[in-house]
């Protein structure tokens, strides 16, 4: 009789164990799901950094021409993405650059190299496309006449 | 072999009737009982022990489930948050065993007096000039000069295009030029026992034509959109860094930097 309750206890303490056990198991399971996702997440924000074509747009479109100029920048160190919306708004970037640097030779006085970021100009505003409607607020932005 | 209690005759444990007198064999029968008893006890110790066992097998498995599970959310965890180190280390890597070309390109950047380009590749491409067993050290100075001149460039242009909304970052974007051109100016005109002294002393001639360029390039947009004298663009570099910001600030000013158009 004694035997029987003595493992009677025994075979319940063994159940509450593995009912403990089977508990944590499923916590860690969902800890290791959210974990992995969110490994994912820090992995390919890491390795993929090329800016956004919306990011892009966005600046175009609200004028910030000197945050553009850094996604730009980003994005041809990263090999660049030579279409659609995204080779305009390069282009976009590409002629304010040069214009900014146009006005500062110019007004040192460096006509050669003036004329050279004048080029590089007119051939960004080839490939502004659509975007072309922003060299006037470009030039305005600038002080360029 | 044992002796008959009643006739004496020879007998054995399992004989339970003498064979010779035919009387019950008393000891055969107790024999039975307790080999009987044995095997029972035998049997419960038996099952006892495999249901133990089954248990504690159970137990084992969730345990090693338990610790590998454990280690796959340490590994994970880790991953995740020395991400960005291993993205560079293999940047670094590949930057190591690419010399050769991205050097071809960093020359390319460098013809073309594209030296935002040549930063922001090098910054991308996790170039830097002080590991070991790579050729990049010839170009750390030029790479630290781009570096300064890229954002010189990238937070005056930010200042100049700044919005009326976003005025509270000015300050910081004045600050960000004194500090810039500051550093360009400490490799062109390092101190004597800065390190930089005796590596510009080595350098190409058209890397110091190149970081010479990008000194014009800072005095020309000084001038230019800080509305500066020439005599004044010369002048910045030799004010103290509080000086720089005070001037800026005061130059932003009259240019009407940050202010909303009425």
């Amino acid at each position: 009789m004694v035997n029987l309750k003595s493992k009677l206890k025994q075979a319940q303490k063994q159940r509450g164990a593995l009912l403990v056990m089977n508990l944590v198991i499923i916590a860690l399971c969902l800890i290791l799901f959210w974990g992995t996702i969110h490994m994912f997440r820090q992995l390919n924000d890491a390795f993929s950094r090329p800016a956004k074509t919306n990011w892009m747009e966005n600046n175009v479109q609200s004028e910030n021409y000197a945050y553009l100029l850094v996604n730009y920048h980003e994005d041809m160190a990263y090999g660049g993405l030579l279409s659609g919306t995204k080779k305009e708004c390069y282009g976009v970037a590409r002629y304010f650059e040069a214009a900014s640097m146009y006005k500062a030779f110019l007004q040192t006085g460096d006509t050669e190299r003036a004329a050279r970021e004048k080029e590089k100009m007119d051939a960004a505003y080839e490939e502004m496309g659509d975007w072309n409607i922003a060299a006037d607020s470009i030039r305005e932005r600038l002080g360029l006449d | 072999m044992m002796k008959c209690k009643y006739c004496g005759g020879n007998l054995t444990l399992e004989q339970a009737y003498c064979p010779h007198c035919g009387r019950p064999n008393e000891e055969a029968a107790q024999h039975v009982k307790d080999m009987e008893h044995y095997k029972s006890n035998f049997e419960d110790t038996k099952s006892d022990v495999y249901e133990v066992a089954e248990k504690n097998t159970e137990i084992m498995s969730h345990m090693i489930i338990i610790t590998v599970l454990v280690i796959l959310c340490v590994v994970v965890f880790v991953v995740s948050a020395r991400s960005w180190s291993i993205h560079r280390g293999l940047l670094q890597f590949d930057a190591g065993i690419r010399q050769s070309s991205y050097m071809k390109q960093m020359e390319q950047y460098l013809e073309d007096e594209d030296y935002i380009g040549l930063s922001a590749f090098c910054d991308r491409h996790y170039i830097r000039p002080y590991s070991s067993n790579n050729n990049y050290e010839k170009y750390q100075l030029l790479m630290e000069a781009s570096g300064a001149y890229r954002y010189f460039y990238e937070s005056l242009m930010k200042a100049v295009t700044i919005n009326s909304g976003n005025v509270s970052i000015l300050p910081g974007l004045y600050e960000n030029i004194s500090d810039y051109y500051e550093q360009l100016e400490r490799i062109l005109h390092p101190v004597d026992n800065d390190y930089r002294a005796k590596q510009y002393r080595e350098l190409p001639e058209e890397q110091k034509e190149a970081i010479l360029r990008m000194e014009e390039n800072e005095k020309a947009l000084l001038q230019t959109y800080f509305g500066m004298t020439p005599e004044e663009a010369e002048n910045f570099g030799t004010m103290s860094n509080a000086q720089k910001i005070l001037f800026l600030e005061e130059k932003g000013e009259v240019m009407g930097y940050g202010k909303s158009e009425e």
